[in-house]
């Protein structure tokens, strides 16, 4: 099962095209970062995967059905989307009853409730805030939750609109972890983010978008390293693989740890 | 970057047609004279008679579809509705026709009738014709000028685009809902169920999003207590349209004096 | 003489339990670009609120000790005194906007009648204004049809505009791309070169280290390290403080540890690659 986009493009009513020829295939259990400039498609693109935008032209077919014959709703039991302002989204009075939401909506057994709740609080970390109000906890929390509420719809695929913005570290160090959660539970996550060390950290598969198209879809070791592609798409190298470019250091270097081991070597080699 | 639109603001502002070039204040006050005229002469040639030049005015000036648009409207609202409330309400001798033998329909209901609804259109005209050959900022211009509070004139700006934003942010609230598998579309239940989840994030927003306003506002020296200079400007009002704001106040009183007479001197 | 001097700062906002900021003692001095960086709530904003007269104007709650801006506490300053002196831009684009002019150029504008200035200053000074932010093709457009980026963009030129002595930042970029967010860094380093003071929230560390002259790091409510960016930034015991350290800086200390020192620890793209090239000595 798969989420599929065979020559997707997409037009707001008044005319202008936002998204033109998509073609891509993202398996179950992939993780997927979108990157590129604002205005190169990235959030009409995705909102193409969850029904919010239908294609003008071309097919969307998740899990094998088109979602032409589905409302939004019914898709997004199997794709989540978590948008970028968590306020937009939350409407409870207590964390809890935000995260439980959608479970009784569904009308599912307590015990299946609180199964998914604990589950998608424990990835997400918000523990401490369950009682709270939460318009009474910082924003970049909020931001958790509207994800833990999500995630209590355990869907395939997961949309994360722009997790890392305004996130400190700690924000930073639970999205990876959630990440890697999602990984072991078997569930796609896409990412669209700005952060480049984060993307080069977390991610196998980068995509990017430039001019409303897809301009590139490869490893992070392939993309950062390709100056066309950075050029065309306006964005920058992470800060090691700089170093290695301007020192002219071969191997597509990323991490610290490879920038040790080439520069020790050339060390080495000068000696 | 566009020197025409530049160089629009180191003028007085400039409209295409004479009327709505007038001062917002001129233009309120010589509609309100004119519906206010209405409401004193309760009588259906006047109205009628107001509401016909109404229309031909609007199509003068060009703006005969916005006009047209909301008038219709009106004038079956306030109109036809009030015609036939009436002919229940007010109770007449000379019998012009019935309805199905079950209802008379008199003169003096009709006549009534028609004079309440021509009163009721012929001052609602005035107001729309206001509202469509005047915009907000302008008013507001024109009133800051007079002396009002430019907190006030912040305020009621505010709250037309607040209202405009309040659709705008609907609808991206009614998105993230449906993202997370809330049914919004379909029957009227579904509807209904959806709408308490957008109600609470629509009114939070626009609560917490006040706060923040302000405190914008404040940046940009809102408080500051000098003189503050305009960059947008009209023109001031020229002696011709002081006249004629004069001559249409003169037909009013005329009009209210004239109504006096009649009612108090030929009874 | 120093723009800003805290003394013994503790501030509780109305109805909270816990101090916003506690024990606060810093010096800003004229003319220089502080980042201010630290976890999420660890008074980050509130120290902004502070210096922009918010707290305790706007926010009331519980102030003790000596706030002096400009010389003047200030309990005694006049609140909108203060609000035309220091310039504010905020995270939130939404709400920046006044929403009350039908064109940026208006809207940019509007700091500028509020404060007298006469029209065809006001004109020369928008002009100039958006050519710095690169905003020219957006005059005509009407602001409340922006994007987040593009309204923190005119957010911002509209503050410039004012030409503020002191400028308060929070966290301008985290809707803007990572062009953008240069092109901001780049303009407030043009405006600090003009002798402005900046005070900058942010959680980009690669580039406060390339631009900031001075880093606070705020945690819980207190300043935890102030002082020049080269030190602040190259120091790993920020990780276990809330606040991240460039991944150069990071990887010089790991270097240090595998006893390969580089001759200082760089917080720089630019320094790293010197540094690597002056090794082994050539």
């Amino acid at each position: 099962m798969a989420i599929e986009m065979k020559n997707v493009s997409f037009a707001y009513p008044n005319g202008y095209v936002a998204n033109e020829n998509l073609n891509l295939v993202i398996q179950d259990g992939e993780n997927v970062a979108i990157i590129g400039q604002n205005g190169a498609g990235k959030t009409t693109a995705v909102k193409l995967m969850n029904g919010l935008h239908r294609p003008a032209s071309g097919e969307m077919i998740i899990n094998g059905y088109d979602i032409k014959d589905k409302t939004c709703a019914q898709i997004s039991a199997d794709v989540g989307y978590v948008f970028q302002n968590p306020d937009d989204q939350i409407f409870n009075s207590s964390v809890r009853a935000e995260v439980e939401y959608m479970p009784r909506y569904y009308k599912l057994s307590e015990e299946e409730i609180k199964k998914r709740c604990d589950k998608a609080i424990e990835l997400t970390g918000i523990q401490e805030y369950l009682k709270m109000n939460p318009l009474d906890i910082p924003y970049p929390i909020r931001k958790f939750v509207a994800i833990a509420a999500i995630l209590a719809t355990e869907p395939k695929y997961l949309i994360l609109d722009e997790p890392t913005a305004g996130q400190d570290k700690w924000g930073i160090e639970v999205l990876e972890k959630l990440l890697t959660g999602m990984q072991r539970e078997g569930v796609s996550v896409i990412t669209i983010t700005h952060d480049m060390d984060f993307v080069a950290r977390n991610y196998s598969r980068i995509i990017v978008m430039a001019h409303k198209q897809i301009i590139a879809d490869s490893s992070a070791r392939e993309i950062f390293w390709n100056e066309e592609i950075l050029k065309e798409a306006g964005i920058k190298k992470p800060q090691i693989a700089q170093v290695a470019a301007q020192l002219g250091l071969k191997g597509n270097i990323l991490f610290r740890d490879e920038l040790t081991t080439a520069v020790l070597q050339m060390e080495g080699s000068r000696l | 970057m566009n020197q025409e639109f530049i160089d629009s603001f180191r003028h007085y502002q400039e409209y295409d047609n004479w009327f709505i070039g007038f001062n917002p204040l001129s233009k309120l006050n010589i509609l309100f004279a004119f519906g206010l005229s209405a409401m004193f002469i309760k009588e259906w040639k006047y109205g009628f008679a107001l509401c016909l030049m109404y229309c031909i005015f609007a199509i003068l000036i060009g703006k005969a579809k916005p006009f047209f648009k909301s008038f219709s409207v009106l004038v079956l609202l306030f109109g036809v509705f009030t015609l036939i409330l009436r002919q229940f309400s007010v109770h007449g001798t000379t019998v012009l026709f019935s309805f199905f033998g079950l209802f008379d329909v008199t003169e003096e209901a009709l006549i009534n009738g028609l004079d309440m609804a021509s009163s009721l259109l012929g001052f609602s005209g005035a107001i729309i014709l206001f509202f469509i050959t005047t915009q907000m900022r302008d008013l507001m211009y024109s009133l800051e000028k007079r002396g009002v509070s430019h907190t006030v004139s912040y305020i009621i700006l505010a709250s037309f685009q607040t209202m405009k934003d309040l659709k705008k942010n609907m609808e991206t609230i009614m998105e993230s809902q449906k993202a997370r598998g809330i049914e919004t579309e379909g029957g009227i239940v579904i509807r209904v169920k959806a709408f308490f989840p957008i109600l609470g994030p629509l009114i939070l927003g626009a609560i917490s999003g006040t706060e923040e306003k302000s405190i914008a506002m404040d940046a940009r020296a809102f408080s500051a207590k000098c003189q503050h200079t305009f960059l947008r400007e009209l023109k001031p009002v020229p002696v011709y349209e002081k006249i004629i704001v004069l001559l249409v106040n003169l037909f009013f009183a005329a009009s209210v004096g004239f109504k006096i007479y009649t009612i108090f001197i030929l009874k | 003489m120093p723009i800003i001097e805290l003394k013994n700062i503790n501030y509780k906002y109305p109805l909270a339990r816990q101090y916003a900021l506690q024990d606060v003692n810093c010096t800003l001095e004229k003319g220089k670009f502080y980042g201010l960086i630290g976890e999420n709530g660890g008074g980050k904003t509130t120290l902004c609120n502070l210096i922009r007269g918010l707290v305790p104007h706007f926010y009331n709650g519980k102030l003790e000790g000596e706030a002096l801006v400009f010389g003047k506490d200030i309990r005694d300053h006049d609140a909108d005194e203060l609000a035309v002196k220091i310039g504010y831009v905020f995270q939130n684009p939404f709400n920046q906007l006044s929403g009350i002019k039908e064109t940026v150029f208006e809207e940019i504008a509007m700091g500028l009648e509020n404060l007298g200035v006469e029209k065809e200053e006001i004109i020369q000074k928008v002009i100039h204004v958006c050519k710095l932010l690169k905003i020219e093709d957006l005059i005509e457009r009407n602001p409340n049809e922006l994007s987040g980026g593009q309204r923190q963009r005119v957010a911002f030129a509209s503050i410039i505009a004012m030409d503020n002595d002191l400028l308060v930042i929070d966290e301008p970029t985290s809707q803007l791309d990572p062009q953008g967010t240069e092109d901001v860094f780049e303009i407030i380093k043009t405006i600090k070169e003009s002798g402005k003071t900046i005070l900058l929230v942010e959680h980009k560390i690669d580039l406060i280290a390339e631009y900031c002259d001075e880093v606070l790091v705020m945690e819980k409510g207190h300043i935890v390290y102030f002082g020049e960016t080269a030190n602040i930034l190259s120091d790993t015991a920020l990780l276990a403080k809330g606040a991240e350290i460039p991944q150069v800086a990071i990887w010089g200390n790991e270097m240090k540890e595998i006893q390969r020192p580089l001759q200082y620890i760089p917080i720089t793209v630019s320094q790293t690659v010197e540094l690597i090239r002056k090794m082994g000595g050539n």
